[in-house]
């Protein structure tokens, strides 16, 4: 199923225009991934993905296990390295479900009927390098488009002025694919937004202001260059890279204005910011971002991704993870409110991953390391069961016993969700047809609302 | 307990006579049900696709075992990887893959394994064929001797004009095709500019009466070598870092890039340009220029990604060899052999053991980076290759003794920490403000006594690194060679599970390519550079013209120029890609030959013209009935933009060679006068590090040189045009060329003249004067050098700008 990437067939609209051609006919010209038919009816409509870079453990947030705590201090059977280490933080049930949320997330528990965990994610990739490509590709080493890409390509964007796309967490140092479109189309890659604040200063997106010409100025300027390369187009008669091009300079006009009204934070009342944590230093950072995800799933972006890093607590576990866990948890916990209150999260899918889990014992006595055969995984809104529970990880948590689920089987189920069947959203390339999920994975139905 | 220590003893009986009944059914209902329901779908005579060579559906065949060894051993639990699997202890093998066994039928294997394995399945398991069949695997197109097939017989004998063109055109007519019209003469100028120099044409003078679409000039200037230099550095992922989680400089690696401009630029015939990168250390040398240029290349082998923080010398010298091979086999043979480490090739007809038969060779071999390893003692790969007549020398005794005063220094330090700790605990006081007794603790003789070793390591090393500094101007980043070993198999890639050792040689699909062996005492690279390098070698010069042709034409006609194996793309036309080949070797290998020849044909200088039939037919044009359309990639962009401007500095810039501090992950350094005085130079002489590829260039497509990329990716997106509408970079040198036309600009009709001329190579249309004079007014009128800029940044924002037609 390739399409072309857009859905008009521009060039007759576009010799139409030639004479007289004005900004406002050029802005009713929709530039964007045509909105395209799912397989079957979806529960959700775009996805905000909280992605927490390093591996959260598990252990000491979702996953409750009373016979680490009581074991605290013992070896651990296999002599691999170190001691049992239970953790630092007390559990308790939440919500009318009784979900299981240690005292590192106190916001968050008041939202824990809105959650379904998986507690029996597993993965192979082991180091950081493999596994986070393994979660937004499918893929630990080769190039391959990302989740977003391949959603955006599934369904297509609904923003006329925005990207369909967006990321606001950078994880470059993990290779470019992570956001990327690989061989898909260009259109389908993320387009990076700064989300500001302390850490993440800057434009929002380079170069979206012109320092040395009016709007006036610009717009005749666009216009003149419309009117170029429109003439070009109509000498070529079938150019579909010069019909990007054009639409390219149309997203990237509205862009200029969208994406600053968007993200001025100035038209959001003060109670909206206190709850999100914008302007306490903790929570300022990710909280700028779980706004923003708010307000682009709400002008309709397709899939968002926004995260935090230093998740990969391998020594100091108290005190660094105390850190990482208050700086998201009371963010999180106003987006899914606000979404709530928006009746946003219905058709909303919000993810919240990590690349992996940690291990249950000890490394460097008071930290833990990466564990890939059970992590802890939840997802909320978007036709997933609230209040619900999925899979069960062994006494210490170390790997999982039931209901396990890969990350192949979690892209399955994202797409499930989304109204994509995994085994058809297939795109032919180097005589092959690919797949978010190459030939594996299975959608965990035990989960779908 | 005791009973299951008695089983062995039974277990041989039992084999000797029948299965004690018992055993039987203990084998009948707690063994073989698990066996057909959970394994046999991938473990099975039946199985679809048998995988690890493993059959467990006969005894023969569990107790033989699959790849990574015997999978039951009979009363031996501890040896028997089914256990290992099924318990999943390893986290590569861990089986069933979907959903680990429950812990009540483990147990019963356990058991099972403890009694003797008793196992009445009778039948010889198959023995597994060899997942790879060489002698099918020749019959592949690309691994077949190149041919020279006649010129093929045209109807219209009018338009060809060489012998490729009537290979073209007898394709197009066999679909009933014909090529549209030829280019306009200006637009074919600014096309071959372009390709041969990465720049636009120079400004026409009217009164020159040389063919404007003759190539020899530009083909002779020194412009070309560095923009075909920028295709190889893409192939040869040219970085001057080395990436990883230890990112540091490599300073020399700039030799290499210069290597390749300069090679490019002589016109060095390409199997000599493969012999100088893969043994050019290795060939004789006529003087020590070409000494010093033969070691410059071997850079190819060096500049890879390495992960410097890997402790073991074992596997940090398999991971060079496995870069290596993946880079060499890439980039002159189109194959991807590397994908060979760890199991036989999935696709290609190359085995496990032919990846070892090369590791062994580049093993065998040192790489001298210029590069330290993180907080290592070893100097393995890390010195300095001296040029030839250098007046100063890094030995690598110098370098092995830098190395280990640094980790000295480090422990020095530690030791004066320790005894101020001791100190302070033993007097009852707070260790943790061991910064306010400072003056007490530095007095006593103990610490002093101390701080005296600190001091003098650390002055012993600043010595050793200011000789290194000192050394490394007459110094290159260069292979040598090292003790000469053939290299064991690594079981599924792992260092510590070895096979056998196989002997150094060339993948065995290609052994009919005649081959010098490997002598025992030297590493093999010569040998491999020749085999490479050889006319009869199926690949080599295919996979080149290819290139070639896709640096010409947009598209190669192998559209996968990396890989030329079963999963790569078949030749649109391979009656011409093997005319070509065979005219490359023809002519010694020439790459400026090739270039000049395919400019001439008609072919290349096709308009870029639509024509519906032909585009119903071959939308993508795999027949070549048109010129394709091609963008300008970051580097043509970026230089083009500074060049019309008047601000690019077309010399090449002098070597800088950035420090070496204690810290040189990139990171941590501040490399602002490195990257300084390249700033206003073609983008090839600008430092390419890993991870820190400048944002502007990724936007419009540099690649990430990490891999060989012989095919960049061409995007359209948003931020681009945001960046040809807002970047201070493209206002700057909009600006810059606005004041060079103004001051000749008499009207706005001159201006909109000069401009199109200056940027577009073409003069504009009566429309286009007209709205662009409209435009111009919309400024107001005394600011002239506002409107001519914002002009030019429109040209420059536009498709014919952007595209070569």
């Amino acid at each position: 199923m390739n399409p072309p990437p857009f859905s008009l067939s521009r060039r007759r609209m576009l010799r139409g225009t030639l004479s007289g051609f004005g900004y406002a006919a050029l802005a009713g010209m929709c530039v964007r991934a045509a909105t395209r038919e799912p397989h079957f009816s979806p529960k959700a409509k775009r996805v905000i993905l909280l992605y927490m870079q390093g591996g959260v453990s598990h252990l000491d947030t979702f996953d409750h296990k009373p016979k680490l705590q009581a074991d605290s201090g013992k070896e651990y059977a296999t002599g691999k390295g170190g001691r049992l280490l239970g953790s630092p933080w007390k559990f308790k049930q939440h919500g009318q479900s009784g979900q299981w949320i240690s005292e590192l997330f106190p916001h968050l528990s008041k939202r824990a009927d809105d959650l379904c965990v998986l507690t029996a994610m597993h993965t192979e990739a082991q180091a950081h390098e493999t596994a986070v490509p393994m979660f937004h590709t499918g893929n630990p080493l080769q190039a391959r488009p990302s989740l977003g890409a391949w959603v955006l390509y599934g369904l297509g964007a609904e923003t006329e002025n925005l990207p369909g796309f967006i990321a606001m967490n950078s994880l470059r140092q993990f290779g470019g694919n992570n956001h990327g479109s690989a061989f898909l189309p260009a259109s389908f890659q993320a387009t990076h937004v700064k989300p500001g604040g302390k850490d993440g200063g800057g434009d929002p997106v380079a170069n979206l202001k012109a320092a040395h010409l009016t709007p006036e100025q610009q717009q005749a300027q666009l216009r003149f260059l419309h009117r170029m390369n429109s003439r070009r187009l109509a000498r070529d008669g079938v150019n579909h890279d010069l019909e990007a091009l054009i639409s390219s300079y149309e997203m990237a006009f509205k862009m200029q204005s969208t994406v600053p009204d968007l993200m001025d934070l100035g038209r959001e009342s003060e109670a909206t910011l206190k709850a999100y944590g914008i302007g306490s230093t903790a929570t300022d950072t990710f909280a700028r971002q779980c706004l923003y995800a708010r307000k682009f799933a709400e002008a309709g972006v397709r899939f968002i991704e926004i995260g935090t890093g230093g998740w990969d607590h391998h020594k100091d576990l108290k005190a660094e993870m105390t850190r990482s866990a208050a700086a998201v948890d009371q963010p999180i916990a106003a987006l899914l409110a606000d979404l709530r209150q928006r009746d946003l999260l219905r058709d909303t899918l919000v993810v919240f991953a990590g690349e992996f889990g940690r291990t249950p014992f000890a490394q460097f006595d008071n930290g833990r390391d990466h564990n890939n055969r059970a992590f802890t995984v939840w997802m909320a809104g978007g036709g997933v069961k609230a209040g619900h529970r999925h899979g069960l990880s062994d006494d210490y948590g170390r790997e999982g016993v039931e209901g396990r689920v890969h990350i192949h089987d979690l892209h399955a189920t994202l797409l499930h969700l989304l109204g994509l069947d995994h085994e058809r959203l297939t795109y032919r390339y180097s005589g092959r047809d690919f797949r978010l999920t190459d030939v594996k994975g299975e959608v965990v139905r035990e989960v779908l609302a | 307990m005791t009973k299951i220590m008695k089983r062995p003893a039974l277990f041989l009986l039992a084999s000797a006579t029948a299965l004690v009944a018992e055993d039987m059914a203990f084998f009948e209902t707690k063994i073989r049900p698990v066996l057909v329901e959970k394994c046999h779908s991938c473990h099975s005579a039946g199985a679809e696709k048998v995988k690890g060579g493993l059959l467990l559906d006969t005894r023969e065949g569990i107790r033989r075992g699959g790849d990574s060894g015997p999978a039951v051993t009979p009363g031996e639990p501890a040896n028997s990887l089914l256990l290992t699997a099924i318990r999943y202890q390893d986290r590569d093998m861990e089986m069933p893959p979907k959903e680990k066994l429950p812990a009540s039928v483990i147990a019963d294997f356990e058991k099972w394994i403890a009694m003797g394995a008793p196992d009445p399945r009778n039948g010889s398991a198959a023995v597994m064929p060899p997942t790879v069949d060489i002698e099918e695997g020749r019959k592949h197109w690309a691994f077949q001797p190149i041919s020279n097939p006649p010129v093929p017989q045209v109807k219209d004998e009018s338009w060809p004009r060489t012998d490729m063109d009537r290979f073209i055109l007898a394709a197009l007519e066999e679909k009933g095709l014909r090529p549209v019209a030829d280019a306009a003469p200006e637009v074919l100028r600014r096309r071959i500019a372009f390709d041969l120099t990465g720049l636009p044409p120079d400004q026409t003078d009217p009164t020159d009466p040389s063919d404007p679409t003759d190539p020899t000039d530009l083909l002779n200037s020194p412009r070309f070598g560095e923009r075909w230099a920028r295709h190889w550095l893409d192939v040869a992922r040219y970085a001057e870092s080395a990436g990883g989680g230890h990112n540091v400089l490599f300073p020399l690696a700039f030799r290499y890039r210069d290597y390749v401009i300069d090679a490019l630029n002589a016109d060095t015939p390409y199997d000599q340009f493969i012999r100088e990168q893969l043994a050019g250390d290795l060939l004789p040398a006529r003087s020590d220029a070409r000494r010093n240029a033969q070691l410059s290349a071997t850079g190819f082998l060096c500049v890879g990604v390495k992960d410097l923080r890997e402790n073991s010398n074992h596997r940090y010298r398999m991971a060079l060899a496995d870069e290596q091979i993946d880079a060499t086999s890439r980039a002159f043979l189109g194959l991807t052999i590397a994908c060979a480490k760890c199991h036989d090739h999935k696709f290609d007809p190359i085995p496990t053991s032919d990846y070892y038969a090369l590791a062994g060779i580049f093993t065998s071999s040192e790489p001298l980076l210029g590069a330290r390893r993180n907080r290592q003692r070893h100097p393995l790969g890390a010195g300095l290759a001296p040029m030839a007549g250098a007046p100063v020398v890094f030995s690598d005794a110098d370098f092995a003794q830098m190395l280990k005063l640094r980790v000295d220094a480090t422990y020095a330090r530690l030791a004066v920490r320790d005894e101020k700790y001791r100190i302070l605990i033993e007097k009852g006081l707070d260790r943790k403000n061991s910064e306010k007794h400072n003056a007490m603790l530095e007095a006593i003789p103990s610490v002093q006594k101390l701080m005296r070793v600190v001091e003098d390591t650390e002055a012993a090393c600043e010595a050793l690194r200011a000789r290194y500094a000192a050394a490394q101007p007459h110094s290159l980043m260069a292979m040598r060679e090292d003790k000469p070993e053939d290299c064991a198999i690594h079981i599924r890639g792992e260092d510590t599970q070895l096979g056998p050792v196989v002997k150094r040689g060339f993948p065995q699909v290609l052994a009919t390519v005649e081959t010098a062996p490997v002598p025992q005492d030297q590493s093999g690279r010569l040998q491999l550079a020749e085999w490479i390098a050889s006319p009869r070698h199926p690949l080599t010069a295919r996979v080149m013209v290819n290139r070639i042709w896709q640096h010409l034409f947009g598209a190669g006609l192998v559209e996968t120029p990396d890989d030329f194996g079963l999963t790569g793309q078949p030749p649109s036309n391979p009656a011409l890609l093997d005319h070509l080949a065979s005219r490359f070797i023809a002519h010694g290998w020439s790459v400026k030959k090739m270039i000049a020849e395919i400019m001439g044909s008609r072919v290349y200088q096709l308009s870029t013209a639509h024509d519906g039939k032909a585009h119903e037919m071959d939308p993508a044009n795999r027949l070549h009935w048109r010129m394709n359309r091609r963008r300008l990639g970051s580097d043509a962009l970026f230089d083009a933009v500074r060049h019309i401007s008047g601000d690019l500095a077309l010399e090449r810039p002098a070597p800088v060679i950035p420090p070496t501090p204690q810290d040189d992950r990139v990171k941590s350094m501040d490399l602002k006068a490195w990257f300084a005085p390249t700033a206003r130079h073609r983008t090839i002489y600008q430092p390419v590090l890993r991870d820190h590829v400048p944002e502007d260039w990724k936007l419009f497509d540099f690649p990430d040189p990490e891999l060989v990329t012989g095919r960049r990716a061409q995007t359209t997106v948003p931020t681009q045009a945001l960046h040809l509408m807002n970047s201070p970079f493209i206002a700057e040198h909009a600006r810059k060329t606005a004041a060079l036309l103004l001051p000749s600009a008499t009207s706005a009709e001159t201006l909109v003249r000069a401009a199109c001329e200056r940027i577009l190579n073409r003069a504009p249309t009566p429309d286009e004067i007209r709205e662009a004079a409209a435009f111009l007014k919309s400024f107001p009128a005394n600011d002239k050098s506002e409107s001519a800029a914002a002009l030019c940044q429109t040209l420059f924002g536009s498709a014919e700008f952007l595209y070569l037609y």
